[in-house]
């Protein structure tokens, strides 16, 4: 019932004042039905337009993707994506539980959580009449991962859901985010800029360089689940760090600066 | 880890009730100040009359125009009535189609370009030169005064809708499509309440010169309208009964002012 997510030779070319931009040259990925991905990269690797296309906001110039056996427009449409974004994007007019509702009145499915559960799930039990703008950042990042989680999606795609919050606070995010995904099922994909983020919460963190963006190298994450904060101290952490900040700094450290 | 951290606390968060008593409050202030505000203009008015030895013909005194208002509420009633019904009809037809056009615009930016110049040219057009092609198609009753009023604060309400329709959270339409939604639930959950605002906006300057509207209509047409009834008071030097018939067209014009913002305080939250 788990789905995996298949990039096939995946480029994107963008027009920008005339001139052609590659931002994604020949990408082949495969996320593993209920793994935890994670997309690190400069800017301007094509890191979250990578991860657009998953979800069907915009189209590859060339190759193509698979969620399952659907392409992503199918998938879309019968409510299988959820989506967190960098801003938490939610509808300042409506409560935390009615923005959680959204999604079931734009479908006729329903999740297996009701959206009282799931606002629990993200711990916000309390907050269910308060408006977004009550709310610190992260509790509306919160609600922005119960409102995609809201109709049991089969894959959740996250931009740098917690790159406007500070460091305290995104460590704890992390920790929860482990925690509500290993109670979902879905296979997650994670962009992100921050190390630590990545491999803290990834089974494989693939790495992109930029201009074009390519794929740089896959490092597979064998630390074991459940992650507290506590193994950010590990040696074992801090060399899969090392590893991936090799990845990602390759041609500077090769030319030694 | 079990709670979260980052939370502040539940309690802070002002009940319904706290909410409504503070409205309640901030109401009540407005109109002592209203009132005492129209005590002191009402004051001057008689003062000036008084200390500097104004005519009758030329100011009448408030209580004249209280008086004038007494005797010839029947009069004054009717006619407002009449003027009320075609402003509000105008200012709903005009809001409508105002709303229909500007989810046109906001569909297809060709249907904008065509059809923005043409209505820039009925709006632009003095209402006086083409107003004997409006009595010819509208006649002389109340469907020109509705004529007239929708030309007049059309315009504002399409101009403003459009801006909202235009303005919506870029990541909120986002959303919307990774959610599949139609474009119907986009415009009715997202657009339309992102627009509600800026729809006010422009709803509030057509209502201000919509009983405005209506008078010069009546103008035109000579229908048993307020603004027939202050131009005759006019011309027969009944200048009480004009004043009365003033005052009452800025009260309601007044009212009707209120009367969106009060709207405008309900719908958008």
């Amino acid at each position: 019932m788990m789905t995996d997510i298949q990039i096939k030779a995946v480029s994107k070319r963008f027009a920008i004042d005339r001139s052609e931009i590659l931002a994604l040259d020949d990408v082949s990925l495969t996320f593993p039905a209920g793994s935890f991905s994670a997309l690190i990269g400069p800017s301007g690797c094509g890191k979250s337009t990578l991860l657009r296309m998953i979800a069907d906001v915009i189209a590859p110039s060339t190759g193509s993707i698979l969620i399952g056996d659907h392409p992503p427009g199918k998938a879309r449409r019968s409510h299988e994506i959820g989506f967190v974004f960098q801003s938490a994007s939610l509808l300042p007019w409506r409560s935390v539980i009615d923005n959680v509702r959204l999604p079931g009145e734009l479908s006729n499915k329903q999740g297996s959580r009701s959206p009282e559960a799931l606002v629990d799930l993200v711990g916000l039990n309390g907050f269910e009449e308060a408006k977004p703008a009550q709310l610190s950042g992260g509790m509306q990042q919160r609600v922005a991962i119960a409102r995609a989680l809201a109709l049991d999606p089969k894959v959740l795609l996250m931009d740098e859901p917690f790159g406007a919050l500070d460091e305290i606070t995104r460590q704890r995010m992390n920790v929860e985010l482990l925690r509500i995904w290993k109670e979902t099922n879905t296979t997650a994909v994670l962009v992100t800029h921050t190390i630590s983020e990545a491999v803290f919460m990834a089974d494989t963190v693939h790495v992109l360089s930029a201009h074009p963006g390519r794929l740089a190298a896959s490092i597979a994450i064998d630390l074991p689940r459940p992650r507290h904060l506590a193994l950010l101290q590990s040696h074992a952490f801090n060399a899969l760090e090392n590893q991936v900040r090799a990845a990602l700094f390759a041609k500077e450290i090769a030319s030694g600066r | 880890m079990t709670g979260p951290i980052d939370h502040p606390d539940a309690s802070l968060i002002p009940t319904r009730g706290q909410v409504v008593r503070q409205r309640l409050d901030a109401a009540t202030r407005a109109v002592v100040f209203f009132v005492v505000a129209l005590a002191i203009i009402v004051g001057l008015w008689q003062a000036a009359i008084v200390s500097f030895d104004i005519k009758p013909f030329v100011v009448p005194t408030p209580v004249s125009v209280l008086v004038a208002l007494n005797q010839d509420w029947p009069k004054l009633g009717a006619a407002l009535g009449y003027t009320l019904r075609g402003t509000l009809l105008g200012l709903l037809m005009s809001t409508c189609l105002a709303l229909v056009f500007a989810t046109l615009f906001t569909l297809s930016d060709g249907v904008a370009r065509a059809v923005m110049p043409l209505l820039i040219a009925i709006r632009t057009a003095p209402v006086l030169a083409i107003a004997p092609l409006l009595i010819l198609i509208f006649g002389r009753g109340q469907a020109i005064s509705i004529a007239v009023v929708v030309i007049v604060s059309f315009f504002p309400i399409l101009v403003n809708a459009t801006r909202g329709f235009r303005s919506t959270d870029a990541n909120a339409l986002e959303l919307m499509h990774v959610c599949g939604a139609t474009w119907l639930q986009t415009f009715f959950k997202v657009r339309l309440p992102f627009a509600l605002p800026a729809i006010f906006t422009g709803l509030r300057a057509a209502a201000t010169s919509g009983l405005l509207s209506a008078m010069l209509a009546e103008w035109l047409s000579g229908a048993p309208g307020l603004g027939t009834l202050i131009l005759e008071a006019a011309s027969f030097r009944k200048l009480p009964l004009m004043w009365a018939g003033v005052v009452l067209a800025m009260t309601v014009a007044f009212a009707i002012f209120a009367l969106t913002v009060r709207m405008e305080r309900s719908v958008v939250k």
